[in-house]
């Protein structure tokens, strides 16, 4: 199946592109589209996994609208927002 | 129920009309209480909207003196006030362009040890605080509480914003259920987009204040002004959340 990842706030910087789409097999997860794209793209992998491979705590998922958990899955997903946290107003 | 005087009247003529809003509307504003925790970029924006608009009372809530690089996006600041405490200089900005609003300046930021303080008589909360700390601090305050609080935030072009309707609706915490690892002081942002969320904010609490519209409950406003998309996402509340989850 192929997804639609669109990077939102510094990972767009260290991906290096705005959205790509992604091939994965079918009955893939959350964690599963994360950990290919750590293996596409190193610079993202600090951003997206944790020490121990799992689902940086702080990312924030979205599939198709709708925040969603690691072990997700993703059949019949068309798009999927990435986005680290952000803060606003300034010090 | 109180009627508007004369010179309110005509000061807010231009909304008066607004369908769903009208005198009734006006007299929420002017009765109310917001906190706005910090005013600098976005949450200076909110509190200048909030003034015109006749909300009664705006505690704003901001350490610190006003320095150089604040200048590019804290429009209630000026060259002239570079060294000065930055919750002044807003309060100044807000009596001139409206006297009748009540401004309350606190020069301390938002913490864990001074938030019941904070929200202590306050209807709503907008927060535009730069750390998490302080924003989930706030959030557990305001849940705790039952007040409404209206979450800000930006980032280079990129802004979002999170409506927390105590227990009605997703919270701070429900959202980031850790504490994401701390910010550099500095992030690139234009004022523009400071202003941006700064003014939707606003409106979300004028919205809030006078019982007009629809609020963002349940959803996080994504916007990016690179491609002027806007979109909202949904969040939902978190059976076990630590703020405002079913054991709490
Ligand atoms: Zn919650």
């Amino acid at each position: 199946m192929t997804i639609t990842v669109r990077y939102q706030a510094q990972l767009r910087q260290a991906a290096g592109v705005a959205s790509e789409s992604v091939s994965l097999p079918k009955g893939a997860t959350v964690l599963d589209l994360l950990r290919t794209l750590a293996e596409q793209r190193p610079a993202l992998t600090a951003h997206l996994l944790g020490n121990t491979g799992g689902k940086r705590p702080s990312l924030l998922v979205f599939a198709d609208d709708h925040q969603v958990e690691a072990t997700q899955s993703l059949n019949g997903i068309v798009e999927v927002i990435l986005m680290t946290p952000i803060a606003g107003g300034l010090f | 129920m109180a009627a508007l005087e004369d010179e309110d009247r005509l000061r807010y003529a231009w909304q008066l009309d607004i369908a769903g809003f009208g005198e009734a509307g006006q007299l929420r504003l002017l009765q109310a209480t917001v906190l706005i925790t910090r005013a600098g970029g976005v949450g200076g924006c909110v509190a200048y909207q909030l003034a015109a608009a006749g909300v009664g009372r705006l505690r704003l809530a901001h350490g610190g003196p006003l320095r150089l690089d604040d200048l590019n996006r804290q429009l209630l600041m000026s060259q002239a006030g570079i060294g000065r405490p930055r919750v002044e200089l807003a309060a100044e900005r807000l009596h001139a362009l409206n006297p009748h609003v009540r401004i309350e300046p606190i020069a301390a930021n938002a913490s864990p040890e001074n938030v019941a303080q904070l929200l202590d008589g306050v209807d709503l909360v907008v927060s535009c605080a730069p750390l998490f700390a302080e924003r989930l601090a706030l959030n557990q305050e305001a849940v705790r509480r039952g007040i409404p609080l209206i979450d800000c935030a930006m980032y280079e072009l990129e802004f979002q914003m999170l409506t927390v309707l105590p227990r009605r609706s997703a919270c701070l915490a429900c959202l980031y259920p850790e504490e994401p690892p701390a910010w550099r002081r500095r992030f690139p942002v234009f004022g523009a987009v400071a202003g941006t969320v700064g003014c939707l904010g606003a409106m979300e609490a004028i919205k809030l204040l006078a019982g007009l519209g629809e609020p963002l409950m349940n959803r996080l406003l994504l916007g990016d002004l690179r491609d002027m998309s806007f979109r909202r996402v949904g969040v939902e509340r978190r059976p076990d959340c630590a703020v405002c989850g079913a054991a709490v």
